[in-house]
């Protein structure tokens, strides 16, 4: 593979290119999906491909291709050479790249039980024990359930002398059950929604998830919401569980410290930020509580990998401290317009899409006390679990979240639950008014499987870690 | 890009390997050439060539598939070998479907030109280069895309069932923003046929109303008289779609219908069809289940006529339900979709007519990360984005700030009094593509606001 990538560096330098780098990947995916007791659907399959990035006379060109003989290989190269050059003309500026030295590294996800060698059987009777629990009640209509194991085997090369090869494991599991009652529907999910949960590692990772152990539960929830009352309208302290506060870290947070977003490059279609670089150590993000970390070397993480698609070392660094934003997301060639090099964030999905710049780990660290202790200290309030919907204005400021179910809170009690619960904010207020944040033991990594970013459009993974908080005088119950 | 023979070759050939498996086989080859620039520079210039297929098998009542990528002989039998794995594991499946035995005809729809294949990298960059060379000049910055596809699908099963459909896409998109972050214009034009794709008119719309955009003053949150231009009514549709057109979920009582055909739910001025022929948006005219693709009229005056239906929905619903080929890759869970959507407008009235009627209210230019309040309620919220005007006297006049709408979309196309003539619209970020007029409406829910 050195060999072949070896050639393909030789062929765009010969064509002018002054940087290149080219990465082999090679992915293994085994898909199990059932849905009402039946397998619904399964992809086992293997994708290897590569794909070639250059840059000719300050400007960037990638070509790809699912053929590794060598005319395919020649054919790719020259047309990723071709392409550059015909950007490469007035009055667009020439790209530069931050410093990075030359690595050769090995780099594998840490994996107790390799989930590949687990059997289909057994995989299988596991969904299919919860989908039993999850229909013993006529009212649910639909019970879904998956586990999706990915192997990705990552072979980099570029122009600068690093030759990097990373093996990535990551899996997922999780299900939910529809309720439809006197025309009523309502969804519960577990652990997660839009599929489940998502980790680096191994078989160990479905073993500890507890899927039969909640299945019940999950069931009852889903049912009981068809005869809910709805979550009342108006300002109130919102407690977010993980399931919840993961995309709001995601969407509020992740998203608009994306440099790429930042500098407007995405601003035709994902959309740009508020928060412009003259912020940068000096704007108020959230309240003193509030810590945010960039973490790629956090283990279980969907995002944690030795080195990103620029071939940079994985690292950790603040977002936010104690309220003051600190740090973007960053690539090689976004970081020099800051005068810094790369924090690791270049990453693209398999072999055929060019990488461009991705939230990393981000979690919001936690602080003291449990829920429990929360839920005592709430005098009058709302606590949210599992997103159902999400939307976020193009700067990333005022948003709406939808959640699966929510209970009431009176007194220091949690009391009714409500069904169709959404809240509306804007975020620099929810995050400076964010007055509790639970500890160490109520904190999870949480794995976000489909963040869907560029044209054409690419999936990523990354994870967030939270423990519950709350956030005072919350719109909540948005009615259309 | 794979010819009619080449891809029937490959079909068959993959079905030659099927070990006696009835199997069906969807093959797609896409290459996608793009440019995309931001902040007055290309900061991607891609070309993507990707090619696979989706097999199904059936064996005894049971069920397996997967995806192939690489198209060796050794390959494709590894992948079979696989499939005999799942089918082994597999449990058999309660009046399992068939893959489709019955002859069938396929029409053709003329959806591909050939000029896709000579788009050259310069074109891109040349047009992309004049569009910033006008910012510059301005003081603005641009971001957006030039990208050309082309794609070949094609079906076959061991049936002898083949259909071939190839196609391309051309897609200039511009968002212009004026100095210092004041004021957003979007314009973008998508066509088949990329030699008919008019780039200037992109050029200009984009810096027009980014110019005019500036010093966006307040609105509150309240219900306005609104006009929705094409663009932002394409993200009601596509939601509508999802929602609302899906047989399955109409047979689960899982939609807004809630399980009856034939009330009246929007205003009589609402007729919707899904139809693949229709030349402003021609489209694939067989599903992925093999069976030709119906025109369906969904909405019809106002009242929910018609639905989209796969062969699986339709066996389940009973009642003598036929699939209107609407499948998408089977097996899914998400049931069958429309995907040709054609919201009649008034051929008789342009937008400005629209805004020469209007005493009082806003335009509205597009719509941002919609997504679902209430699945049986059809309600969505989303922002707007790339231009808010007050409408005074009908005429366009001052900037307003961009703001949150929660609203019914049920209540929204029950509101209309007036519409446009239908041009093919882009949505956001969901990929909204429908043929939609622009609508003028009343009571347009606003729930909160911004400040830019």
């Amino acid at each position: 593979m050195k060999n072949l990538c070896q050639k393909a560096l030789d062929i765009v330098r010969s064509r002018g290119a002054s940087y290149s780098d080219v990465r082999v990947v090679d992915i293994r995916r085994e898909d199990l999906h059932v849905l009402n007791g039946q397998i619904s659907q399964t992809d086992f399959s293997d994708d290897l491909g590569i794909g070639i990035r250059v840059i000719v006379n300050g400007a960037w060109g990638f070509a790809s291709s699912p053929d590794l003989s060598e005319d395919s290989i020649t054919a790719a190269a020259e047309r990723a050479c071709s392409i550059a050059a015909a950007g490469a003309r007035e009055p667009f500026e020439n790209t530069r790249l931050s410093e990075l030295g030359a690595y050769q590294d090995t780099w594998c996800t840490p994996v107790m039980e390799n989930p590949f060698q687990v059997p289909l059987e057994t995989r299988l009777d596991l969904l299919l024990s919860v989908d039993e629990i999850l229909r013993k009640d006529e009212k649910i209509k639909r019970a879904q359930s998956m586990m999706s194991f990915l192997k990705e085997k990552q072979y980099f090369a570029n122009s600068e002398g690093s030759w990097i090869i990373q093996e990535i494991i990551r899996v997922g599991t999780g299900y939910s059950a529809t309720a439809v009652h006197d025309g009523e529907v309502q969804i519960r999910s577990y652990p997660m929604s839009f599929g489940g949960i998502y980790k680096s590692g191994g078989y160990e990772l479905v073993r500890a998830s507890k899927l039969l152990e909640n299945a019940e539960r999950v069931r009852e929830e889903a049912i009981a919401l068809t005869t809910a009352p709805v979550c009342p309208s108006g300002e109130t302290d919102l407690i977010l569980m993980p399931s919840q506060l993961c995309l709001q870290i995601h969407e509020s947070v992740g998203h608009p410290n994306e440099l790429d977003r930042v500098y407007g490059w995405e601003a035709d279609f994902a959309g740009t930020s508020f928060n412009l670089t003259k912020n940068q150590k000096e704007f108020r993000y959230g309240s003193d509580l509030v810590n945010l970390v960039a973490d790629n070397t956090v283990p279980g993480g969907l995002a944690t990998q030795g080195y990103d698609d620029d071939g940079v070392p994985a690292k950790r660094w603040h977002v936010v401290q104690n309220g003051l934003f600190v740090d973007y997301f960053t690539t090689r060639d976004s970081a020099p317009f800051l005068g810094q090099k790369s924090n690791g964030c270049n990453r693209a999905q398999g072999w055929s899409h060019v990488p461009i710049t991705r939230i990393p780990n981000l979690s919001l660290m936690p602080h003291e006390g449990s829920l429990d202790d929360l839920i005592a200290d709430t005098k009058d309030g709302v606590l949210m679990d599992n997103n159902k919907s999400w939307s976020i204005d193009q700067q990333r400021l005022n948003f709406q979240f939808g959640c699966e179910a929510a209970w009431e809170i009176k007194d220091g009690k949690k009391g009714r639950l409500l069904r169709n619960p959404n809240y509306q904010d804007m975020t620099p207020r929810f995050w400076r008014s964010c007055d509790a944040i639970c500890g160490h033991d109520e904190w999870e990594l949480i794995g976000i499987a489909n963040c869907g970013k560029g044209q054409p459009g690419q999936v990523a993974e990354m994870s967030h870690g939270c423990a519950p908080a709350r956030f005072k005088g919350v719109t909540v119950g948005v009615k259309a | 890009m794979i010819s009619y023979s080449d891809s029937k070759a490959l079909v068959e050939r993959i079905l030659s390997r099927s070990q006696g498996l009835n199997t069906e086989v969807v093959f797609r080859q896409q290459d996608q050439q793009l440019s995309r620039y931001g902040a007055n520079m290309i900061v991607q210039s891609v070309g993507r060539h990707v090619q696979d297929a989706c097999l199904r098998v059936q064996k005894d009542g049971r069920q397996a598939s997967t995806t192939l990528h690489n198209f060796d002989d050794a390959s494709i039998d590894r992948c079979f070998e696989q499939l005999q794995s799942l089918l082994a594991v597999s449990r058999p499946i309660k009046d399992l479907l068939p893959i489709q035995s019955e002859a069938q005809e396929y029409k053709s729809v003329d959806a591909f030109a050939e000029s896709a294949l000579n788009h050259s990298p310069e074109t891109r960059a040349e047009t992309i280069a004049k569009l910033v060379s006008e910012c510059k000049e301005k003081g603005y910055t641009a971001a957006g895309r030039y990208q050309i596809d082309t794609l070949a699908e094609s079906y076959g099963n061991t049936h002898g069932l083949f259909a071939y459909h190839p196609s391309s896409n051309a897609v200039f998109s511009s968002t212009v923003t004026g100095p210092n972050g004041q004021g957003e214009g979007w314009a973008t034009k998508a066509h088949h046929d990329p030699s008919k794709l008019d780039t200037d008119s992109v050029q200009s719309e984009a810096i027009d109303i980014a110019t005019r955009s500036r010093d966006a003053g307040p609105l509150k949150p309240g219900r306005y008289n609104a006009i929705l231009k094409p663009a932002a009514v394409s993200e009601l549709v596509f939601f509508l779609a999802r929602l609302g057109f899906n047989g399955q979920a109409f047979s689960e009582k899982r939609s807004y219908l809630k399980g009856e055909l034939g009330g009246q739910h929007f205003g009589e001025n609402v007729t919707i069809t899904d139809n693949p022929a229709d030349p402003r948006m021609p489209g694939r005219p067989w599903d992925l289940e093999g069976s030709p693709s119906d025109t369906v009229v969904l909405i019809d005056q106002g009242k929910a006529t018609g639905l989209c239906w796969d062969r699986g929905s339709a066996a389940a619903h009973g009642h003598g339900q036929k699939t209107t080929g609407h499948s998408l890759q089977q097996p899914n869970n998400s049931g069958p979709q429309a995907r040709n959507i054609i919201f009649e407008g008034n051929p008789d009235q342009s937008v400005d007519d629209l805004i020469a009627g209007l005493d009082n209210g806003i335009l509205i230019q597009r719509f941002h990360y919609c997504n679902v309040v209430n699945p049986t309620e059809l309600s969505i919220t989303g922002m707007s984005r790339s231009g808010v005007f007050q409408v005074k006297d009908g005429v366009v006049s001052d900037a307003l700030c961009n703001f949150r709408f929660t609203i019914s979309i049920r209540e929204v196309l029950s509101k209309i009094d007036a519409l446009s003539q239908a041009v093919r619209a882009e949505g956001a970020l969901f990929g909204a593509r429908v043929v939609a007029p622009a609508l003028r409406v009343h009571d347009f829910q606003i729930t909160s606001t911004t400040e830019f």
